[in-house]
């Protein structure tokens, strides 16, 4: 990149697990409370601000370009253009780099960035039988004709295609995110007891960092619509008494036989939104800001999608190349945990010269992901992973854990749903 | 000729309303003059279509001329009045043409009967065209045919919910209704009304048109067949009257008499008689005048306060609500649903999560009565913000207080908030009745600062008391007056005393009620007394729903501003102390709440002081509480807390429920004259003590044998 992004300030709606505190409010509403807040504490008013580059997923039905509709709903002027993008798990990211690109084009100076998702909201779809038979049944103009369609009504047209279900599936390679969890724990020999014990360790973190109150400096609180009973102040992922032994009881849930994947070590769906305001670093100085943090450079890489959770390697891979630096750069790093068995993975990978060699045509190891550096406070294991937001959070938890420690430089990245990895570097000052 | 243009081709007759030096269209007598010799003359003419139109903007034409209406003295002048409109308008539906009334904008009163007398209304979508008749809320009924005409076009049913409430219904809902035949777009409105006067040449088109009118289908001609009966029609009639006696409780005659006007089954002619009959009866009453001089009144304060401050304001887009309770709640909803941003901040996320649910019920309450579609409440709830801190405040152009009534909390909320808002932006405090002055005192933009004290529930109640501390600059004034004024509420400007206006009058009152309490009077009765006398809740049921700790703060306030003029009675201070009762939300007050049940709280008639006796009579009881009012009104006249009786009468109709159909407290005082209230306060004075003596005005007033309004 010509210069780094500053990121200038950023906020985040508390995660909750899809069904809970936030399963009355749809994507568009989230993302705008989360953008009314950034905006209500920003240095920058309204007027100031170009362009809103929004991230998400599921592209609910009533919000067609979901950033346009979120923008307006929170407080934008309608002379302000937006758009949406998607590139699936990394789309917070996507509207960061995005928004970097067309900065450093010269095209726009300013941006509100960020991402939202609301998995709760996302619909069961008529199977084709009951589509044919809802089309049939406007065409029939008699009533016997009606009858007769009638007739043929079977209840199995009735089974709905589960919408969320759709989306985590990769259409190309046929598996659901879950079934490539599945591949990565034979291709690495990962174990249940690891994949638990890890899980229990992304909750044991993100337990002690809400304890210790870190995450209310990302946290903007949420009123949940639409009854507005409570304020949602924290992410209700995180459990207190979780336990090895409660974890073990589970059973798979993607293969029932012999698989190892469960639903307490991989990450639950989850509503939330995030959003920052960017600019370049020079336009900051300039205006005399000091910003959150930086973007210094980030990669996206591709690779096959039936091990998509090994994306962070590729990309990071890349990113290193691109940027010159190496892991031992990194103070902190935060890769998110979309699965357990991924994040092991992806250790193993990092550190393992034979990978390098077999598949990034490197002759040296990208280097060790040191457990002291990684996701330090939790993971989306904990937290949750609201698909469209979470590439957000990724870089707001480091920016923030950066600033409290004194630290300089940190990698972001996370694997992609369709066989992709992003990884971003970020700094502070 | 003057107020009406006539023009000719040679098939159509155009008539155009374009009043001389009015803004309006209104059928005054003059208008009403012109049109009759205009249609003798269009009688004789060989064309086949008229069209009736207007050349105001958003006005077709807005009803009678009130003023006239004010005017009428008795029975015979109304009658004279009435029927001279209805020949003009026979006349009309008796013309050999074809007749089409093109309504673009407001198509009210008189303007919607002579609507109705045509053959055919066209309407246009403009969001001004409202049409319907409303003559009720002015205590008359339509007198112009209107009750005869509309049941004829779109049933019984339909017709009786638009007069008995003096509804006024969009394009749309009209023409669903077919009390319009055909709805064109106002953008093109040139163009397709030629085009519709083209097509009605055909009669074809007409036939069509006429016969959209008609029920379809089965199951719709049964109905229309069966709604028709001479008992359904009774039934219909009888729901009606329980609907009416259920939201006036009687005081209102007009609907009555309209219920009065069907309930004989007759033809078009003996319906016409029977319309002029009972307009004639209801024109000159004092009801009537109350209804209309309180119109007025609205429109006259209008005038004055746009005399008294000039300044164009510009509206605010963006505001902020200190204090989340279910007063900043509900300003806040006020704010959001006209569009603004709104920050509300308090101290505590309970409190912020009670405004946010204050605003919410607001809401609820509009899409429940399809006011709303769920998506629009997300929408403006959307625009609220909770904060603890004062993030947001800096793009905020007005900001209201609504913390607890305490000077010292107020005065440091104020500061705080002071410091975080731009620098021209408006500061507004909602208190009820601590001095605005003194907590200006310790704010660096004094002359930004005003009281702007809405009332609870601020969804439902009209009134803002705009509230002048000594610094408060003129453009504050003018600020807040416009502000309140495009949020819907009407704007009083009141002095900088305890209570200001409203409470201080209101609240003497609400005390008296409990001395009367003290002297032996039954609870039940008392409310009951007041609520014949118009005003729907007694003043222990308003005690309650006010919550008996809020009413005895405001009333301590008051007895330390006015002295013994407001001392407290003992009895509140002994609910509100050793009873610790809070009235309604705590399940206790003068009255006894559990689920649906009500019932009097016996326990305090044991209480100390009060007299075992239980005996009073309404009379006694409605002097006693409507004089203390009236007293308090003339000190505060005299005093210069509001500008005229008109102001205050508007603001006791609007902002306490005083029964607009006795045109306000000072109207009322009128009624029974000066010189008797004067007499009666005598008495009570004497009787009952120092808080009846008499208020120097009104002595003043009687001795030169003036009331209020002269």
């Amino acid at each position: 990149m010509k210069e780094r992004l500053a990121i200038i300030e950023g906020g985040r709606s508390p995660f909750c697990k899809a069904g809970t505190d936030f399963k009355g409010m749809q994507a568009d509403q989230l993302g705008a409370v989360v953008v009314r807040e950034l905006m209500a504490n920003s240095v920058l008013n309204y007027q100031d601000v170009d362009e809103v580059i929004i991230g998400n997923v599921a592209q609910p039905g009533h919000a067609a370009n979901i950033a346009r509709v979120i923008a307006l709903q929170g407080g934008f002027p309608v002379e302000t253009s937006a758009y949406t993008v998607n590139r699936n798990c990394a789309s917070g990211m996507e509207s960061m780099t995005t928004a970097a690109n067309k900065i450093f084009a010269g095209e726009i100076k300013t941006a509100v960035v960020g991402g939202s998702e609301s998995m709760s909201s996302i619909p069961l779809l008529y199977g084709p039988k009951m589509t044919q038979f809802f089309m049939h049944m406007m065409m029939a103009k008699t009533p016997a004709a009606k009858l007769k369609v009638l007739s043929q009504f079977r209840l199995s047209f009735l089974k709905p295609i589960i919408g969320i279900e759709l989306g985590l599936t990769d259409p190309v390679c046929g598996l659901n995110m879950g079934e490539t969890a599945e591949v990565l724990a034979r291709e690495f020999s990962i174990t249940r007891e690891e994949q638990d014990k890890f899980a229990l360790n992304s909750h044991q973190l993100a337990i002690k960092a809400q304890q210790a109150g870190k995450f209310a400096d990302e946290i903007i609180s949420v009123a949940s619509a639409p009854k507005y009973q409570h304020m949602q102040h924290l992410d209700n992922g995180p459990r207190d008494g979780q336990t090895l032994e409660a974890l073990a009881k589970l059973r798979p849930y993607f293969d029932r036989l012999a698989g190892s994947v469960t639903v307490g070590n991989a990450c639950p769906i989850t509503d939330g939104a995030v959003a920052f305001t960017v600019m370049a670093e020079s336009q900051a100085k300039a205006m005399g800001l000091t910003p959150l943090g930086y973007l210094r450079d980030y990669s996206y890489a591709g690779l096959a999608g039936n091990r998509m959770g090994l994306g962070p390697v590729y990309a990071t891979a890349k990113l290193i190349e691109k940027s010159g630096l190496a892991m031992t750069d990194f103070d902190l790093i935060e890769l998110n945990e979309a699965f357990a068995v991924q994040v092991i993975a992806n250790q193993r990978a990092f550190d393992s010269k034979q990978f390098a060699e077999q598949y990034l045509q490197k002759s040296q190891a990208i280097g060790e992901l040191d457990p002291s550096k990684l996701n330090i406070n939790g993971g989306a294991i904990a937290l949750g992973h609201p698909v469209g937001a979470t590439g957000g959070r990724l870089i707001l938890t480091l920016l923030h854990e950066l600033k409290r420690q004194g630290l300089q430089r940190g990698l972001a990245t996370l694997c992609i749903g369709g066989g992709q990895g992003a990884a971003l570097v970020l700094e502070v000052e | 000729m003057k107020h009406i243009q006539i023009e000719k081709n040679d098939w159509l007759i155009r008539v155009t309303f374009d009043l001389q030096d009015q803004k309006i269209n209104k059928l005054s007598a003059e208008v009403m003059k012109e049109l009759c010799k205009l249609i003798k003359e269009i009688k004789t003419l060989p064309q086949k279509i008229v069209s009736f139109e207007s050349a105001k903007k958003n006005i077709f034409i807005a009803g009678a001329d009130i003023e006239e209406l004010q005017q009428i003295e008795d029975p015979e002048m109304a009658r004279e009045k009435a029927q001279l409109g209805q020949k003009i308008f026979k006349q009309i539906e008796l013309l050999p043409q074809t007749t089409v009334a093109i309504i673009d904008g407001a198509c009210v009163g008189g303007g919607c009967e002579l609507a109705l007398a045509c053959d055919f209304r066209l309407a246009s979508d403009n969001s001004k065209t409202k049409i319907g008749l409303p003559e009720v809320k002015l205590g008359i009924i339509p007198g112009w045919g209107g009750t005869q005409r509309l049941p004829r076009l779109i049933g019984l049913t339909e017709a009786l919910t638009i007069i008995l409430a003096g509804k006024i219904v969009p394009a749309a809902k009209a023409y669903r209704i077919k009390l319009v035949d055909q709805v064109i777009s106002s953008a093109q409105i040139a163009l397709q009304k030629e085009q519709f006067l083209e097509n009605l040449k055909d009669k074809r088109f007409q036939k069509q048109l006429l016969k959209r009118r008609q029920p379809k289908g089965f199951l719709q001609k049964v109905t229309a067949l069966v709604m028709n009966t001479h008992p359904a029609r009774l039934y219909i009639l009888k729901k009606a009257h329980q609907n009416v006696m259920k939201t006036t409780k009687g005081h209102y005659p007009a609907p009555l008499a309209v219920i009065e006007v069907y309930r004989k089954r007759c033809n078009f002619d003996e319906g016409i008689q029977r319309e002029l009959d009972a307009f004639s009866n209801l024109a000159s009453t004092d009801i009537c005048k109350n209804l209309i001089s309180l119109f007025f009144l609205n429109e006259q304060v209008k005038k004055e306060q746009a005399e008294r401050y000039p300044q164009v304001i510009e509206l605010p887009n963006s505001a902020a609500v200190l204090g989340a309770g279910v007063m900043g709640g509900g300003i806040a909803w006020l704010m959001a649903n006209k569009g603004l941003a709104v920050r509300v901040k308090d101290i505590n996320w309970a409190s912020i999560e009670l405004g946010y649910q204050q605003a919410v019920t607001y809401f609820h309450q509009l899409q429940k009565r399809h006011r709303m579609t769920q998506s629009a409440v997300d929408r403006a709830m959307n625009r609220i913000g909770g904060t603890l801190k004062y993030e947001g405040f800096n793009h905020a152009q007005i900001a209201v207080e609504a913390v607890v009534e305490v000077m010292d909390v107020k005065k440091q909320v104020l500061k705080e908030a002071e410091e975080k808002l731009p620098v021209d932006s408006l500061l507004c405090t909602n208190t009820s009745a601590l001095s605005v002055t003194e907590m200006a005192s310790v704010l660096d933009r004094p002359e930004q600062f005003c009281g702007m004290h809405f009332f609870n529930p601020v969804n439902r109640m009209p009134l803002v008391e705009i509230v002048k501390g000594e610094k408060s600059s003129e453009l504050t004034i003018a600020k807040a007056i416009a502000i309140s004024k495009a949020w819907g509420k009407v704007p009083i400007v009141v002095g900088d005393c305890p209570g200001f206006l409203v409470n201080r009058i209101l609240l003497p009152y609400l005390n008296e009620a409990a001395y009367l309490l003290q002297a032996g009077a039954d609870i039940e009765k008392v409310d009951l007394a007041i609520n014949e006398f118009g005003i729907p809740m007694g003043p222990f049921q308003l005690a309650d729903e006010v919550g008996i700790d809020v009413g005895y703060k405001v009333a301590a306030i008051l007895e330390e501003g006015f002295g013994e003029r407001m001392a407290v009675a003992p009895i509140l201070a002994h609910i509100y102390g050793p009873l610790k009762l809070l009235g309604k939300k705590g399940g206790r007050g003068f009255y006894h709440y559990e689920g649906k049940e009500v019932e009097v709280n016996k326990l305090l008639y044991q209480a100390p002081g009060v007299a075992s006796t239980r005996d009073m009579n309404q009379e006694d009881i409605i002097n006693r509480l409507i004089l203390v009012m009236v007293n308090e009104a003339a000190r505060c006249i005299d005093e210069g807390v509001v500008d005229n009786a008109g102001q205050l009468d508007l603001a006791m109709v609007m902002g306490t429920g005083f029964p607009a159909w006795r045109g306000g407290l000072c109207r009322w005082a009128d009624s029974i004259g000066c010189d008797e209230v004067v007499k009666r306060l005598n008495k009570l004075h004497q009787e009952v003590g120092l808080r009846y003596e008499v208020a120097p005005y009104l002595k003043e007033r009687a001795e030169q044998g003036l009331g209020f309004y002269g």
